[in-house]
């Protein structure tokens, strides 16, 4: 009894402490990648000089029904990411996730919170063409690397080099993503919960859709826009883990502040060496003054 | 006992954090800026094109300057805060229906239609023309 009390409020201090954090970075005046959807990257920057700021709320659970591993995993995370615009078409990112994790049943039984695996990130826009006002298309690369954080559960303690290749196409109504990623990993975590933890290189491929519902046409006056988004967001590692996530979605993008949220539901999932995903609930907001 | 209610957790998040993305609903400086006479009251029929080149500065208090690839809100407030960081600057309107950006200056030290158009670029957009009245 006296446990549970302990975890209710510890977890309810990290719950607290991922909203403060999400509210202090909305604070932050700062310009936004813009027509980016939740889970995809897209091949948008800040301009040079600016930077941005975007913070994300991940809920996670997941499961395990194998008879040597039973167990159920929540996971809160506050994501928070960093780019800075150093030419018109190279920036640097930064991503740090901050993560409490919730286990019932397991040898981790238990709860634990602390820094993951941060990345830092070169993403070069190589092509850019506009077609009009609004048309566009652009393709970036990105190389980057994730940083250990030291961390004994959330971390690989490994430096893992990452690179990709990302293209966005807005015509109209209408943005289109796709992005390629494959990370070398050179170390795995204790217990990998997520894709990507385990001792296995890894391959991310991310389609995405954003429909603008409203406003139809652009005006003189137009201050935000709504979008419905829908994402395919994958994982194939080169252990035979695969995932693949069907992700819905909503935008709100102001001239100020866009906030998005994404539900993303499993579609297939091959997993020997983690449990499944039962979903992910993605809350994100960017906010300008 | 001790496990979060994940529906009853996401929605005091959402609650806290649309709480604070309210709060941004407070217009920017460049925003503001942007109503001004002199920004707005130029007649399209009266305007001159200048190449994106020219290194002269401008004379006039206001310029109109087409851009493509603003493809939402967001990519508007690249814009604006670019430009109105430079010299000079004092308003800037995006008007995302057309691409026009409607850029309103003070003083005597006013940017060039070259450093203009380089501004956008370093935005991430494509400049076409400038026109001033």
């Amino acid at each position: 009894m006296h446990n549970s009390m302990i975890r209710a409020l510890r977890a309810r201090s990290l719950r607290h402490s991922l909203c403060v954090l999400a509210l202090a970075a909305a604070w932050i005046q700062t310009p936004a990648r813009a027509q980016e959807a939740p889970n995809a990257p897209a091949a948008t920057q800040p301009a040079a000089g600016h930077a941005t700021v975007r913070e994300q709320i991940r809920y996670i659970r997941f499961r395990s029904d194998a008879e040597e591993d039973a167990r159920r995993i929540e996971e809160w995370t506050a994501w928070t990411s960093v780019a800075i615009g150093l030419t018109g078409d190279l920036s640097l990112t930064f991503e740090a996730p901050l993560v409490y994790r919730e286990t019932d049943g397991g040898p981790d039984d238990g709860t634990h919170s602390g820094l993951a695996d941060m990345t830092l990130a070169l993403k070069w826009r190589f092509f850019q063409k506009d077609y009009g006002p609004i048309d566009t298309l652009r393709v970036a690369l990105l190389v980057g690397t994730e940083l250990p954080s030291g961390d004994d559960q959330l971390s690989s303690d490994s430096v893992d080099p990452e690179i990709g290749l990302i293209a966005t196409y807005i015509r109209g109504r209408h943005g289109f993503g796709g992005a390629l990623r494959y990370k070398f990993t050179t170390g795995a975590q204790q217990d990998p919960i997520n894709a990507g933890e385990t001792l296995a290189d890894q391959i991310r491929y991310d389609a995405s859709y954003l429909y603008r519902a409203a406003p139809a046409e652009y005006a003189a006056d137009t201050h935000g826009s709504l979008y419905l988004v829908l994402e395919l967001n994958g994982s194939q590692e080169t252990n035979g883990d695969s995932q693949l996530f069907l992700a819905p979605g909503i935008m709100y993008e102001a001239r100020s502040w866009a906030a998005e949220f994404s539900l993303g539901l499993p579609v297939w999932q091959d997993l020997q060496d983690r449990p499944d995903a039962d979903f992910i609930f993605r809350w994100g907001v960017r906010l300008l003054f | 006992m001790s496990r979060s209610n994940p529906a009853t957790t996401l929605l005091t998040l959402l609650g806290l954090l649309a709480a604070g993305c309210q709060s941004g609903g407070a217009p920017r400086a460049s925003e503001t800026a942007s109503s001004a006479p002199a920004a707005t009251s130029a007649g399209e029929a009266s305007l001159t094109t200048i190449a994106l080149t020219d290194p002269a500065p401008l004379k006039s208090d206001s310029a109109t300057l087409t851009v493509g690839g603003l493809g939402c809100p967001l990519c508007a407030n690249n814009i604006e805060n670019k430009l109105g960081g430079m010299t000079g600057v004092q308003s800037v309107s995006v008007d995302l229906s057309t691409g026009k950006v409607k850029v309103g200056f003070w003083g005597k030290d006013k940017p060039s239609p070259m450093a203009l158009a380089q501004a956008v670029r370093d935005s991430g957009f494509t400049p076409t023309q400038i026109q001033t009245p």
